[in-house]
């Protein structure tokens, strides 16, 4: 081990030459200590939240006040012993914050743990700030584009809004959110990836895709994984919101992603069933839906400027929404995206269900070019599932049927998407266009996406100008909409697709 | 009887002690607790009889009325005598007594201070000490003096609540969390 070089002596004259403060410190004695949690009698003035400094170097938060006693939840691993002194500091939990996070791997408390050294900050927060108030708000009517075609047609997301992506475990709700950070390259968003309870395996994957893609230039990570003290993983969202709010504050828009908010509720039960609270349904404390209505709350679209857009992730068991943490944050959050296994099984993805994904924001959030091309994209959808369904028991199916089975079934292939790709809206308006004006009717199935992704390249190469218009004025007026009808003419003539493709 | 619940049982005598007949109390009689505790503590014989069923109650009582005399304690400390032994629960005696004195100072306000030195305190030092933690709790305390020789230089002043500490050993500590904090 090669030892670093620190003059201690002149480190501990440094030390010495402090004046001692007139201020006699509040203290209390550690009585009872045991699974991240202590109990400490004394420190009467002490308050909840605050954090507490301990004689041997650990601190804590304090989470319950009792008549004679305070209930300490402890974020390090160093151990305190019984009848150890524990200080009051004055102050609730803050974390450091600054542009300089930008790129950075943290944990919890703030400490990077990627190995690149000390993060200068600009200032401390509270990771317990005020929710602004309506007034402070404006509506949210911006377009945050997350790349994925299913969900910018289907359930656009604005920014500002909270959209909870709900799903059964791998059924690609962390790739939904990668692929969104991915997306925002270059379009001045900061983007906040909090992960909770997460395995280190998957968390040091996730780093180096988004630093292989250049997407660590504007991320900022955040990591309370399975393996840290329970305390770590709870005050994580908080956190990760604390350092977005930083960046809102400055006029910027930030997407921040929660993954997964079910590790912060197991967290937040284990946490109160150590604290003897009185369990309820599922063994979740009474206040659990205040656990993640505060922290979503803190999300939204500023009047002065800068956003918070919050993309929190919960994980389900055998597609049942009715659980009690998604349906609290079904109700808290301005939408879902569920993600269905057995679409994703069939190989539809993103395994989006068109039926039970919704944005209570919609078309308001929607660029005019998208929203001209999806108006009657979600009926079809679902008028073709529920013709699919009929279709199984072998009915023979009039003619108009089987066109919108047709049809449906192209819908459902220009949606599949790879992972890690993501397309601009203008090449999505492009998308949805060829299906809305019936260009892909006569494809096979097989070529659909072939098909529409060349043809957005023929426009991009071939019609320069008609691109960079719909790009500048964020709609397909008329005159527009006639050329393109004449261009996918055109293509559709040139379009030849070999096996090989 | 478990740890937590005696001491909760003793505190709950302690409280409605000083409830009933905490205003004729004076600092002193507190600190005649104290050391009647102190005795007791000391001798655990006493309290050990005062758990033997076999033994009559005129006994026992007799036996806290000589303790009572010789520390000087308040006669209303007969009531609570009387009441434990009612309720065969006089061997919590020693720790009633202990609670009444310090929930006492705690409701007055009155620290008990330890004053750890590294070397013998002068009477100069010993009075500027105490006026500096009088004018900072505003009141007097009552003071207790030790030598440490663990603080190497220095002083540290601490009551149940309250720590002022200046010493080598304290910079030596802050030193060792800063840098392992550092990773050095």
């Amino acid at each position: 081990m090669k030892a670093k070089n620190t003059d201690l002596v002149s480190l501990f004259e440094q030390a010495l030459s402090g004046v001692p403060e007139q201020k006699l410190e509040e203290i209390g004695i550690v009585v009872r200590v045991g699974d991240g949690i202590c109990k400490v009698h004394g420190l009467a003035n002490a308050v909840y939240g605050e954090l507490i400094k301990f004689d041997g170097g650990n601190q804590g938060i304090v989470m319950q006040l009792d008549e004679d006693s305070v209930s300490i939840f402890l974020l390090g691993p160093i151990p305190v012993a019984e009848l150890e002194v524990a200080k009051r500091t004055g102050s609730d939990f803050k974390i450091p914050v600054g542009d300089n996070l930008i790129g950075r791997v943290i944990n919890a408390l703030g400490h990077p743990i990627d190995g690149l050294g000390d993060i200068e900050a600009s200032e401390l927060r509270s990771i317990e700030a005020v929710i602004p108030g309506v007034i402070e708000r404006s509506p949210v009517n911006e377009s945050l584009e997350t790349g994925i075609l299913a969900i910018d047609a289907l359930v656009p997301i604005g920014k500002g809004q909270r959209e909870l992506i709900i799903g059964n475990r791998n059924t690609g709700k962390t790739s939904i959110a990668v692929d969104t950070i991915l997306h925002q390259r270059g379009k001045d968003v900061v983007c906040i990836y909090v992960a909770i309870g997460q395995r280190q395996a998957n968390l040091s994957r996730l780093i180096r895709l988004l630093d292989e893609n250049g997407a660590l230039d504007y991320t900022i990570v955040l990591a309370a994984e399975a393996g840290e003290a329970v305390l770590n993983q709870y005050i994580a969202p908080y956190a990760g919101c604390t350092i977005g709010e930083y960046f809102r504050d400055q006029g910027h828009d930030v997407l921040i992603v929660y993954d997964d908010l079910s590790n912060h509720s197991v967290a937040f039960r284990e946490m109160s069933l150590l604290l003897r609270r009185s369990p309820g349904r599922e063994a979740f404390p009474g206040d659990v839906f205040y656990l993640h209505s505060r922290l979503l709350e803190r999300a939204g679209k500023l009047a002065k400027g800068g956003s918070i857009t919050a993309l929190p992730i919960v994980q389900i068991q055998s597609d049942d929404i009715t659980a009690y943490i998604p349906t609290n944050l079904i109700s808290i959050t301005d939408g879902q995206i569920f993600l269905d296994t057995k679409s994703f099984n069939q190989g539809v993805r993103p395994a989006i269900n068109a039926e039970l994904s919704v944005s209570r924001v919609g078309g308001a959030a929607q660029t005019k070019a998208i929203k001209k091309m999806t108006r009657a994209l979600k009926l079809e959808l679902a008028q073709y599932h529920e013709l699919l369904d009929f279709a199984q028991f072998g009915t023979e199916l009039d003619d108009v049927s089987k066109r919108r089975l047709a049809r449906g079934a192209r819908a459902i292939e220009l949606l599949k998407q790879p992972q890690y790709v993501t397309y601009s809206f203008v090449d999505q308006s492009l998308m949805l266009f060829l299906l809305k004006e019936h260009f892909l009717d006569n494809q096979e199935i097989r070529y659909t996406n072939l098909f529409a992704t060349q043809f957005v390249s023929y426009v991009r190469s071939v019609y320069p100008d008609l691109h960079r218009i719909i790009a500048q004025t964020e709609e397909i007026n008329d005159p527009t909409y006639a050329k393109l009808i004449d261009i996918a003419k055109e293509f559709g003539k040139l379009f030849a697709p070999s096996e090989n493709m | 009887m478990s740890i937590s619940l005696q001491a909760e049982l003793c505190e709950k005598y302690a409280q409605a002690y000083l409830n009933i007949l905490g205003d004729s109390l004076t600092l002193s009689d507190a600190e005649n607790f104290l050391r009647a505790y102190q005795f007791l503590h000391a001798h655990h014989k006493i309290t050990f009889f005062l758990k033997l069923s076999a033994l009559d109650d005129q006994v026992k009582t007799k036996q806290l009325k000589l303790l009572c005399e010789k520390f000087e304690l308040p006669e209303s400390v007969d009531a609570i005598v009387q009441l434990l032994l009612a309720q065969k629960r006089a061997s919590l005696f020693e720790h009633v007594l202990y609670r009444i004195s310090t929930l006492f100072k705690e409701r007055a306000g009155i620290h008990d201070f330890v004053i750890q030195s590294a070397v013998a305190l002068s009477e100069q030092e010993k009075g500027q000490i105490e006026k500096f933690l009088a004018r900072k709790t505003g009141q007097d305390n009552i003071y207790t003096y030790h030598v440490d020789t663990r603080l190497i230089a220095g002083v540290r002043l601490r009551s149940q609540t309250l720590l002022w500490e200046h010493s080598i050993a304290q910079q030596l500590r802050q030193l060792e969390l800063s840098l392992v904090a550092k990773g050095n």
